[in-house]
């Protein structure tokens, strides 16, 4: 019995490995603040309390501009990242504003960020503050957060 | 016996508390600390650090009166006038943050990270000018500074639960002024009371 309950519980923690969203399309006009949380896969721009859950950790931030400038997206996770040699959450960019426009980026909650370009490489993994991310963001379609 | 489906939502549950978090944190009832008691307790905690958001923003402090001269005489005369001003760094996290402290070195490390500019806590500008005053008039000596503001979040990692919560958030602002930034000096004649 004891075996089968750390199954379902191991279960239940792979429920938040993996998660792969997408941000809406033609979102953001200049200089918005917006949020996306994995744990609801919900997405707005008028505050994070109506997006993420109230345990969901802050993962990474992301902006369109250098030095944190431009459109800034939040992204909201269950957990920390929990460190285990696997991209846990992966976020296509769409037809954001933040796609091939990541120019600078944070760092939160023991996350990793990871740029993936469209031909299947990788930039990062970049931890805690980036203010110029040109040299990749630029190519960037999709987040990975490890 | 309990059940496994019991079992299960109290591991889940468990697993979920231990690591949330609430963001700008500046509720003041009951249950939830201050901005100021969970800012006075970083430097200490697991994890503390700035990030900031957005442009550095750059602006012209107010002026201080920094000296003076008068001339009570009836004729024009040349005067020596001394003048000093000093700005400082304040914050909206009720906390001290400067150059003597934890917080003030994190945060310095954290702009040079990320603006690539020395943030200087305070600035004193001290020298002496010579003037002409006219016959029953005074000088001032006015100084501004130029300044900077950044807007950053605060993200603090506990060990233990703090107020029920291992992550914390506390966004906010910092003005002062970078390394380099200049001073304003001004003269500026008005009647003397003789």
């Amino acid at each position: 019995m004891k075996q089968m309950i750390s199954r379902k519980l191991a279960a239940v923690l792979a429920v938040s490995g993996a998660i792969f969203a997408l941000v809406p399309a033609g979102t953001a006009s200049a200089a918005q603040r917006c949020d996306f949380s994995f744990s609801t896969g919900k997405f707005g721009c008028t505050g994070s309390s109506s997006v993420r859950k109230s345990t969901d950790v802050i993962g990474a931030r992301i902006y369109t501009g250098t030095d944190y400038t431009g459109d800034m997206l939040t992204i909201w996770v269950p957990q920390p990242c929990p460190k285990n040699d696997k991209v846990d959450h992966f976020m296509n960019l769409n037809n954001s504003s933040w796609r091939n426009r990541v120019n600078s980026a944070q760092a939160f909650s023991t996350c990793w960020v990871w740029l993936y370009r469209k031909d299947g490489n990788r930039d990062g993994p970049f931890q805690s503050n980036h203010p110029d991310l040109t040299f990749a963001g630029d190519r960037t379609f999709q987040i990975g957060l490890s | 016996m309990i059940s496994r489906s019991k079992v299960l939502a109290a591991l889940a549950m468990a697993v979920a508390a231990m690591f949330t978090a609430l963001p700008a944190a500046n509720a003041t009832h009951a249950g939830q600390p201050t901005v100021q008691e969970l800012m006075s307790r970083c430097a200490g905690a697991d994890y503390c650090q700035f990030k900031p958001y957005g442009a550095m923003t750059i602006f012209n402090g107010s002026r201080q009166l920094a000296g003076s001269g008068t001339n009570c005489t009836s004729s024009l005369m040349t005067r020596v006038i001394n003048y000093s001003a000093t700005t400082g760094t304040k914050n909206t996290f009720g906390v001290e943050i400067s150059g003597g402290v934890e917080l003030g070195e994190i945060f310095t490390a954290s702009i040079k990270a990320s603006y690539s500019v020395e943030w200087s806590f305070s600035s004193t500008k001290t020298d002496e000018i010579r003037q002409e005053v006219a016959p029953r008039k005074k000088v001032n000596i006015y100084a501004s500074k130029q300044k900077s503001r950044v807007n950053g979040t605060w993200e603090i990692h506990f060990g233990s639960r703090y107020y029920g919560h291992y992550y914390w958030y506390v966004n906010g602002s910092v003005e002062g002024q970078t390394k380099g930034q200049a001073w304003d000096i001004r003269a500026e004649e008005v009647k003397a009371v003789c």
